[in-house]
């Protein structure tokens, strides 16, 4: 009985195949109305704000930081002399990411990975408080 | 964008809900490619007009767009979108209709009924005849759409029974259709 009534519910597939050939439509999508439709979107999400800006600034820094502990594993380095830390490296007239970059860049420095990341971390800070110069 | 084309129609609305203006916009036109050629059928069942059909298709999109913040609240999919799409559809279809006068159609189509513009002399309307409108929309909803039929109860707004016992209904009245018997036979 059960399975009768599982049976009953289903039509053969020779006529579902006839229906939806019967079904189908017509009239073409016109590329005014795909262009329409994509105009409106555009209008819809226009105060989103775009990708590249609603990074926030900490990440921006944090993903410096990472890319530039990365640059540092191709060099070979001891883990002596750290007079570069800590300074204007680029001759920027500042000290921030740059300088960590361009240390980073420099062959023949001495400093540590883990010196030039704690260089890292102080540019943030500075720049976090408004004191880098 | 393969990325977001691979993505399910959930995680682009969330995509659409949330996201920044450039991957809203993506999001949502690969909603819109995926599901334009069903809102152009749904809408093909009640009007004939391909102009009309175009309208409704920029309609029911709208609306969906409409949902999207700002200003819209955002949308949460208790269905499928396929579902919700076949709704808006079909209700624009029907206000289409009034709009154009098209009264002794329109007013044939209680909201949750299946329209007579799918009529007698079309296949569809020859192969379903002896369904009532209401049976008739159900028969298409599950073996045209291939809705399941707790999507097609969210569609009509019934009871999920409702729907198992029409579309019983349905299939028992197609097993004597003079025009699809042969079928049941085979």
């Amino acid at each position: 009985m059960k399975q009768e009534k599982r049976e009953s519910d289903e039509l053969p597939e020779a006529l579902i195949a006839r229906l939806k050939m019967a079904d189908e439509s017509s009239p073409i999508i016109t590329a005014r109305v795909d262009r329409e439709i994509s105009n409106l979107a555009g209008k819809q999400f226009s105060s989103r704000p775009d990708k590249r800006r609603a990074a926030p600034v900490w990440l921006a820094v944090a993903a410096t930081m990472v890319l530039a502990v990365f640059l540092i594993q191709s060099f070979e380095r001891t883990d002596t002399g750290t007079a570069e830390l800590y300074s204007d490296v680029d001759g920027s007239g500042q000290i921030d990411i740059a300088d960590v970059m361009a240390l980073a860049r420099r062959s023949g420095h001495a400093a540590s990975n883990a010196a030039l990341a704690a260089f890292a971390m102080r540019v943030v800070s500075l720049e976090n408080n408004g004191d880098a110069s | 964008m393969p990325q977001l084309q691979q993505r399910s129609d959930a995680e682009l609305v969330e995509q659409c809900n949330t996201g920044s203006r450039d991957v809203a916009e993506k999001a949502f036109e690969v909603l819109y490619a995926r599901h334009k050629d069903y809102v152009v059928s749904v809408a093909y069942r009640y009007l004939r007009d391909a102009d009309l059909v175009l309208d409704v298709l920029q309609e029911t999109f709208t609306y969906l767009l409409k949902r999207f913040p700002p200003p819209g609240d955002g949308l949460t999919l208790d269905a499928k979108l396929q579902t919700l799409l076949y709704t808006v559809a079909k209700n624009s279809a029907l206000s289409v209709l009034r709009k154009n006068n098209r009264a002794d159609v329109a007013s044939e189509c209680d909201p949750d009924e299946f329209p007579a513009a799918d009529t007698p002399d079309s296949e569809i309307g020859q192969l379903l005849s002896g369904l009532s409108p209401t049976q008739r929309e159900i028969v298409v909803l599950r073996f045209i759409d291939d809705m399941s039929l707790a999507d097609i109860a969210k569609a009509l707004d019934v009871p999920l029974g409702t729907v198992k016992s029409r579309l019983h209904a349905s299939i028992s009245a197609l097993r004597n259709s003079p025009y699809v018997k042969a079928y049941f036979n085979k």
